[in-house]
């Protein structure tokens, strides 16, 4: 290629709502263009820098770095890495303006500038770069001797940029005379912030956003014309004929700039060890403690097992990765934080041995290369799962602190434009009122599945918008337009990246939303892509579930319960999984899973396993379900498609359902390598590229028939391998959820009372409302008591009576309540007891009106004389007159409680305060009032269907609890209904869903009728009729669109 | 006795009907709003009988004006109104049966606050009667004043005096004339009559008027002052130059004058406030500059916020007080004297030369360089920048020195015929002006309003015919070109 142009100055999408294209488009034009290179200079940041590096690798052409950075003056300069040494600068220059400013804000000073010039080269810039401004101002010799002074004379460039604007002409006139008096270099760039013109509409509606203006109002804030666009080499120098200096000079200093993302410079995190030891040697030991400690038997295998991955380990300078994970497990059990490694770490046998997972791989006989492998040429990847909340915020803050502010951050979570918010941010731009937009965005579907309606044309179509008006075809096309666009930054979920040394001359920081913690400006792909070592501490609400249980058996029961010693194959656990019996278990109780339980009937560890896996997209898409449990229940024989295959797939029946047997399908069939196999699962997953599934497929199939293996068996093992790689679970990620999921099972079936409070303290999580995990608590016996002001904390809590335990619910559920109040009310009654509403709300002042009329109402106020207790609108009546301030003199003076001339509350206006107060009822179900009606309907109820035969006409009704359109049930909608004697399960058809879309979405009580499907105790409703049922107003609520 | 009228869900022009109606049977009518009026039947009976007649009547009256309204008697003002509100069509309650009657009405015919009501729906109460079931001591410690009012109104009321609705005041004349008139001159004398009358009133009661209404049977005008004034000699002034503008065309036989009453203005002048012009003569002299040029073209220009070229609007002309204070502190503070002549050139954009003639705006303002380069080779000619004052600061430099120009601009653009090589114009004519072009500088793209049906995009070029130096553009989307002013 002998382009004589190179693009030295564009900004993208990643320069948030200053640019209108992503990264991957500038590269894709270049290469169409045939530029040998081209600069990225996104403002204040270098977030799209890897996707730019990666997408330019692919297109052939060379990625130059840089940024444009704000100066406390107000310009920006934009700055190229020129070395390695001067990105390092950049990024340290960004995190410095970043980190001592608020999100999104921030400049630097001219003195921190001059600081961190090495290795950089600075432009002149366009309309915000400093010489526009000192021309303005008079001022371009100062500003350009100043530039000289900071960067040196071969590092200044005078930037031109013709966009045809009278204006900008004449700085550029100005700029020429002043590079001439200076002798400095001429730079022509088109100062690009889009990639062809039409995308300067886009640049419009995100000025707009950014300046919260609508279109017709940001006047002069919108570009003037389209043409800050890549234009071709030859439009480049035609633009600039008249100064050819200005064009070669754009080759001249892309020869210079020799610094890529590929010389980053990143290294692994060193582990700090004691004199006379080396981190391999530290390694070896604390592994060979533990493998003596878990292994049991620590047999020859495991012994074979670990050398070879230490082996693998040390080859690859990984043993700082391991002992950094290690050490932060060693933390969390020293803090008692409750912790456990999950994905494809639990197959590595060292992991499991330093106590990082709880799965024992060389038992389960797991596949390490899922894990780590020598020809992928990546890091492994370790994920830990802790309690959500503090715990999990006590293990972040300890890797900062180990690592240093500047060591170790978040990665970082890039949000883009999807459907709502682009509908939502375009509408705003284009001035479209409100209730329009509320309507067209509540429209916007949210369930997985999407039928030919969701489209983003027929949601506006529905939102009665006319298709046919130009501007709402402008809308419309804009709002496309905007899809996948970077929106801000965010902040992962848990992924944290360390670095040896300092992190922040590898990628700039900035301050996360959340104090004390600071995020990268590369999302977890691009952290993985540029090769930076990544350790995921995920908060798992189950988790806190566990340690809470844990915590409250201490107290209440004065057990202890270790959950790494707990009875295998308990009977209790299992009949309860047997009988699909799981609200509130992990992993196994949904309705899907609930569907399956029955037929699957878990005897053992291994199908929790396999029962965890089986319930996802993979064998579903697959049509592995039906198989299994067919050969399950021996209704089918156990056949395998290859008579090698049968190791790999006796323990499946034959079914492939994890990612391991694909891996080792290929290594049996094709004769590929571990690292081969593991290449093959990624060409076929989330990236997947047509060209590279392409080459693998032929890689396949050569290995096959080298091995005999050929035809309809060649192209049956094929088809498991493809259609499953992308969504399957790895044996050894769904090992360690099956033994979360076994905990979770023994916990509820034992111990109850504590297992509910903790779920009710830790919500929302899972599957169920909290008020669904109430009801089904108390129909396992469980006594579950009101809020109670005289008795309540602001968790849920324990009591005993009659040596039984009972479950308090706490003031956490008071919608609109105030912790702090909460908590103040409960120290203030450990003083002394309350005597009367006037005495609450004398002696906490900060209680307010409001708070005290939400505990009335749900009853909470109804306790101070347990002898005589009053009802709710008595209540009521007293907090009327209590939050009535008296003044000083008779403020002393306590009004006690007494009879008010209200009526009492009716069981349904109770029930519609419980709700509306609390989302919940600890009293009767709904149905329940209203069982004698339902019964003179036909209506049964839920527990009566499994005495129905399978075929019969039946009327079901209830609360909807759930609602799912699962993206694999093409357009079928599951409704979990439920009563006062359980769930019940029905399924919409597509057609019946068309029909009665308000009533299934909208409904809270609904009645169904349709034939029963009773098989292999699998119970459902295939509903031909639903109606709204108007039992209650009270607000129930249903989780939806999982 | 007191009888109400109520309409249900009443919109707000259905008051003034409803006075109306009202005044037919009793004076004093008090206009208690979300169309209820209120009023004393008292002494009735004699002309139309017993109460439920006079209901009646009352009703009938509503309904020949188009008003289904609820009618009700009792005998204080406030249960009268509970009744028409809770109860539908002719209501008659006899005192002492007040309480018994409403029992069963819901909360809302007492129209509570939101908060008392809310309380009210807490507690369980739903009607008026287990409202006044409450002890009124305890509702007086719960509800407060409000409460109280409402509680013994849920018991059937209380006395109170009703509050007379009172006319506004309106300054009206009005004459019927004896011939027809046809010419504008011999109104002078009627019309300075009657504001003369008009603003005796007004000066009365301390009023002056911002509007004043004409009409000369159908015809009318509408006078709109920047500042309140009773001046009747000025407003005749007005009237007659706008009338002379705006001739009626018909033959006038009645005249009639209203002016809205408005709080006359209070001046002190300062002894250091520069004089301005008497708003009364400026609107004088505004209003002959008006019927000569054109309302449309009379005021100050206002450059719009935005790229389009030319974008701008007339505003009113006037003094207005906050400018005059703001010249008073500028003149008063010794720095403010001093202008800088920078602060001119630095937003040229915001100056809008408010003189005009013939049509054509003096406009703008832009920094021309002076050295023209030979362009016959290539597109691009570079026009320096930077005017005298910005590059005689630099120590250094000495770059070309500037001249300003001004661009005298065409209204509207002339249509061009362009010839072009190498898309660069080298021949032009428009409105005689034809010949080679000498230099061509450009083009100069701007673009916008893409969201809207007038989307501009166009192309200019400075150019210098015959020694003379033209901006023309081409439009983009009619495909045509045009000379959009000349450069002095």
């Amino acid at each position: 290629m002998s382009a004589p142009y190179v693009e030295l100055h564009a900004a993208s999408a990643f320069s948030f709502l200053e640019g209108a294209a992503l990264p991957e488009e500038f590269a894709g034009a270049c290469a169409t263009y045939e530029l040998p290179a081209m600069a990225l200079l996104d403002r204040d940041g270098v977030y799209g820098a890897p996707r730019f590096h990666l997408a330019a690798k692919k297109a052939g052409i060379q990625a130059h770095i840089g940024a444009e950075v704000t100066s406390t003056t107000g310009v920006r300069y934009p700055l190229l890495a020129e070395t390695r040494e001067g990105y390092q600068n950049l990024c340290r220059l960004i995190t410095r303006m970043k980190l001592r400013a608020p999100k999104g804000k921030g400049a630097i000073t001219e003195d921190e500038l001059a600081a961190h010039a090495r290795g950089l080269v600075c432009l002149t810039g366009g309309e915000h770069g400093p010489l526009t401004r000192a021309i303005s101002n008079n001022n371009g010799c100062p500003t350009l001797e100043g530039l000289i002074d900071i960067f040196g004379r071969e590092h200044v460039y005078v930037e031109l940029q013709r966009h045809y604007n009278r204006a900008e002409e004449a700085i550029n006139q100005q700029a020429i005379a002043l590079a001439e008096i200076f002798r400095l270099p001429v730079l022509a760039t088109n100062g690009i912030r889009y990639g062809s013109p039409h995308q300067r509409e886009i640049l419009d509606v995100f000025t707009c956003i950014r300046n919260h203006r609508t279109l017709e109002t940001a006047g002069c804030l919108l570009s003037n014309n389209s043409e800050r666009y890549l234009k071709r080499p030859e439009q480049m120098l035609q633009l600039f004929h008249d100064i050819p200096q200005a064009i070669a000079n754009t080759i001249e200093l892309s020869r210079r700039l020799q610094f890529t993302l590929k010389d980053l410079g990143y290294q692994f995190p060193k582990y700090p060890v004691d004199d006379g030891e080396t981190m391999t040697s530290f390694l070896r030991k604390r592994t060979e403690e533990g493998a003596r400690n878990r292994f049991r038997p620590y047999d020859e295998k495991s012994r074979r097992q670990i050398e070879r991955e230490l082996a693998l380990i040390e080859k690859l300078g990984l043993e700082g990765y391991f002992l950094i994970v290690w050490d932060i497990v060693q933390f969390c059990l020293k803090n008692n934080i409750l912790i456990q490694g999950r994905g494809s770490a639990a197959n590595s046998a060292v992991c499991y041995a330093l106590g990082i997972t709880a799965v024992d791989p060389v038992k389960m006989d797991l596949l390490f290369e899922r894990f780590l492998s020598e020809e992928r040429g990546e890091w492994p990847d370790i994920d830990l799962d802790l309690p959500s909340g503090d715990q999990r915020e006590r293990a972040i803050q300890y890797v900062y602190q180990r690592y240093g502010a500047l060591g170790a951050a978040m990665t970082a979570n890039v949000i883009t434009y999807r459907g709502r918010s682009a509908a939502r941010e375009v509408g705003k731009a284009l001035g479209f009122d409100v209730a329009t937009l509320d309507r067209l965005t509540s429209l916007v579907g949210h369930f997985e599945y999407k039928d030919e309606s969701d489209t983003l044309e027929a949601q506006f179509r529905t939102a009665g918008f006319n298709m046919r008006e130009p501007r709402i075809r402008k809308f419309l096309e804009l709002c496309v337009n905007l899809q996948d666009l970077p929106r801000h930054l965010g902040q992962h979920s848990g992924g944290m990246v360390i670095c040896q040394g300092q992190l922040d001359s590898v990628v700039p920081l900035e301050p996360a939303t959340m104090p004390g913690r600071n995020v990268v400006q590369w999302d977890k792909d691009d952290c993985a892509d540029m090769h930076i070592v990544k350790v995921d501490l995920l908060g798992l609400g189950m988790m806190a579930v566990l340690e809470d249980s844990l915590k409250l058996i201490r107290e209440h029961y004065g057990e202890a319960v270790d959950l790494a010693h707990l009875p295998q194959n308990d009977p209790a656990s299992y009949q309860a999984m047997q009988k699909a019996d799981t609200v509130g278990m992990f992993q196994i109780e949904s309705r899907a899973q609930m569907s399956c339980l029955p037929r699957m009937r878990p005897e053992k560890f291994y199908d929790i396993v396999v029962q965890v896996a089986i319930i996802r997209p993979g064998p579903i898409v697959g049509n592995m379900v039906h198989p299994y449990l067919k050969r399950r229940q021996g209704r089918e024989p156990v056949k395998y498609p290859h008579p090698a295959l049968e190791s790999v797939l006796a323990r499946t029946l034959g079914v492939p359902l994890f990612q391991e047997q694909l891996l080792r399908m290929a290594m049996l069939t094709a004769g590929f390598s571990g690292g081969e196999a593991e290449e093959l699962r990624r060409a076929f997953g989330f990236k997947r590229s047509e060209r590279r599934m392409k080459e693998v497929e032929v890689k396949l199939r050569e290995g096959m028939n080298k091995n005999g293996i050929i035809g309809e068996v060649q192209d049956q093992i094929i088809h498991s391998i493809t259609s499953f790689a992308l969504y399957g679970f790895p044996e050894s990620h769904a090992a360690s959820f099956a033994l979360i999921a076994y905990s979770s099972a023994y916990l509820k079936c034992h111990y109850l009372a504590a297992f509910t409070a903790a779920m009710l303290n830790n919500q929302p999580m899972g599957f169920y409302s909290p008020a669904t995990l109430v009801k089904d608590a108390q129909r396992h016996g469980l006594k579950v008591k009101p809020i109670d002001i005289t008795k309540s904390d602001w968790l849920c809590t324990l009591e005993f009576e009659e040596c039984t335990p009972i479950l308090r619910v706490g003031m956490r559920y008071v919608k609109g309540m105030r912790e702090s109040v909460a908590r103040l009310i409960v120290d203030e009654r450990a003083r002394a007891p309350f005597t009367s509403v006037d005495d609450l709300a004398r002696r906490v002042p900060e209680l307010q009106k409001r708070e005290m009329i939400l505990l009335a109402e749900i009853g909470a106020l109804n306790f101070f004389h347990p002898a005589h207790r009053i009802h709710r609108r008595d209540a009521l009546w007293q907090v009327e007159r209590a939050s009535r301030r008296t003044g000083p003199l008779l403020e002393t003076i306590e009004q006690p409680d007494g009879r008010s001339p209200l009526a009492q509350m009716t069981s349904e206006e109770r029930l519609v305060a419980d709700f509306h107060g609390t989302g919940m009822t600890v009293g009767p179900h709904p149905m329940a009032y209203y069982r004698s009606v339902l019964n003179a309907l036909g209506v049964l109820r839920a527990v009566d269907l499994a005495n129905v035969p399978n075929g019969t006409y039946v009327r079901v009704a209830g609360g909807v609890i759930a609602r799912q359109r699962p993206g694999t049930a093409k357009g079928f909608v599951f409704l979990s209904l439920e009563d006062e004697t359980g769930i019940s399960n029905a399924i919409i058809t597509p057609d019946l869903f068309a029909q009665n879309r308000f009533t299934v979405v909208g409904g809270k009580f609904l009645l169904i009728e349709g034939r029963l499907q009773n098989i292999d105790n699998v119970i459902s409703v295939k509903a031909s009729r639903v109606e709204i049922l108007p039992v209650s107003e009270a607000a129930v609520t249903s989780h939806d669109f999982h | 006795m007191f009888a109400c009228i109520y309409i249900p869900n009443a919109s707000g022009d259905t008051a003034a009907a409803l006075l109306e109606c009202a005044s037919t049977f009793s004076p004093r009518v008090e206009n208690t709003g979300a169309g209820t009026v209120v009023f004393d039947v008292e002494g009735l009976e004699r002309l139309f009988g017993g109460y439920a007649e006079i209901a009646e009547q009352i009703r009938e009256q509503a309904r020949t004006r188009g008003l289904p309204a609820n009618v009700a008697l009792a005998s204080n003002a406030d249960a009268a109104i509970c009744a028409a509100r809770g109860f539908e069509g002719v209501t008659v309650i006899q005192r002492g049966t007040e309480a018994a009657r409403f029992r069963d009405l819901p909360l809302g015919v007492l129209n509570p606050s939101p908060e008392i009501l809310e309380t009210l729906q807490r507690w369980g109460i739903r009607t008026l009667g287990a409202f006044a079931k409450l002890p009124a001591e305890q509702v007086s410690e719960r509800l407060g004043q409000e409460g109280v009012q409402l509680h013994k109104l849920a018991q059937g009321g209380r006395e109170r005096p009703i509050v007379p609705h009172v006319e506004a005041l309106r300054f009206v004349e009005v004459m019927e004339l004896d011939y027809e008139l046809i010419a504008i001159e011999p109104l002078t004398f009627i019309l300075s009559r009657m504001l003369d009358q008009i603003c005796l009133r007004m000066r009365s009661r301390n009023l002056a008027t911002q509007e004043v209404r004409l009409a000369l049977g159908s015809y009318v005008r509408i006078l709109n002052l920047p500042l309140p004034v009773r001046n009747s000699r000025l407003m005749t002034k007005l009237f007659i130059l706008d009338l002379e503008a705006h001739p009626p065309g018909i033959a006038i036989r009645r005249v009639e004058v209203e002016a809205i009453p408005a709080e006359p203005r209070v001046v002190q002048n300062g002894l250091f406030v520069p004089l301005s012009p008497e708003p009364e003569k400026l609107e004088v002299t505004l209003a002959r500059l008006k019927a000569v040029v054109g309302e449309e073209n009379v005021g100050s220009p206002e450059i719009l916020d935005t790229h389009r070229p030319d974008a701008f609007s007339m505003k009113r002309f006037g003094v207005s007080e906050s400018n005059r204070s703001e010249t008073f502190r500028n003149w008063t503070n010794p720095a403010s004297q001093i202008r800088n002549p920078k602060s001119q050139i630095e937003r040229p954009e915001r100056r809008f030369g408010a003189s005009w003639r013939s049509g054509r705006v003096q406009s703008e303002i832009s920094d021309f360089g002076s050295e023209m380069q030979d362009l016959s080779n290539f597109k691009f000619l570079n026009p320096s920048a930077g005017s005298k004052e910005a590059t005689s600061a630099s120590p250094i430099i000495h770059p070309t020195p500037a001249i300003s120009l001004t661009l005298r601009l065409f209204r509207p653009p002339h249509e061009a015929t362009v010839q072009l090589r190498n898309q660069i114009p080298t021949w032009i004519a428009f409105h005689g002006v034809h010949g080679p072009v000498d230099t061509a500088c450009g083009p100069w793209h701007t673009s916008g309003d893409w969201w809207r049906p007038n989307m501009w995009d166009r192309e200019e070029w400075d150019i210098e015919v015959a020694d003379t130096l033209y901006r023309i553009y081409y439009d983009v989307h009619l495909d045509r070109w045009y000379a959009q002013g000349v450069y002095d």
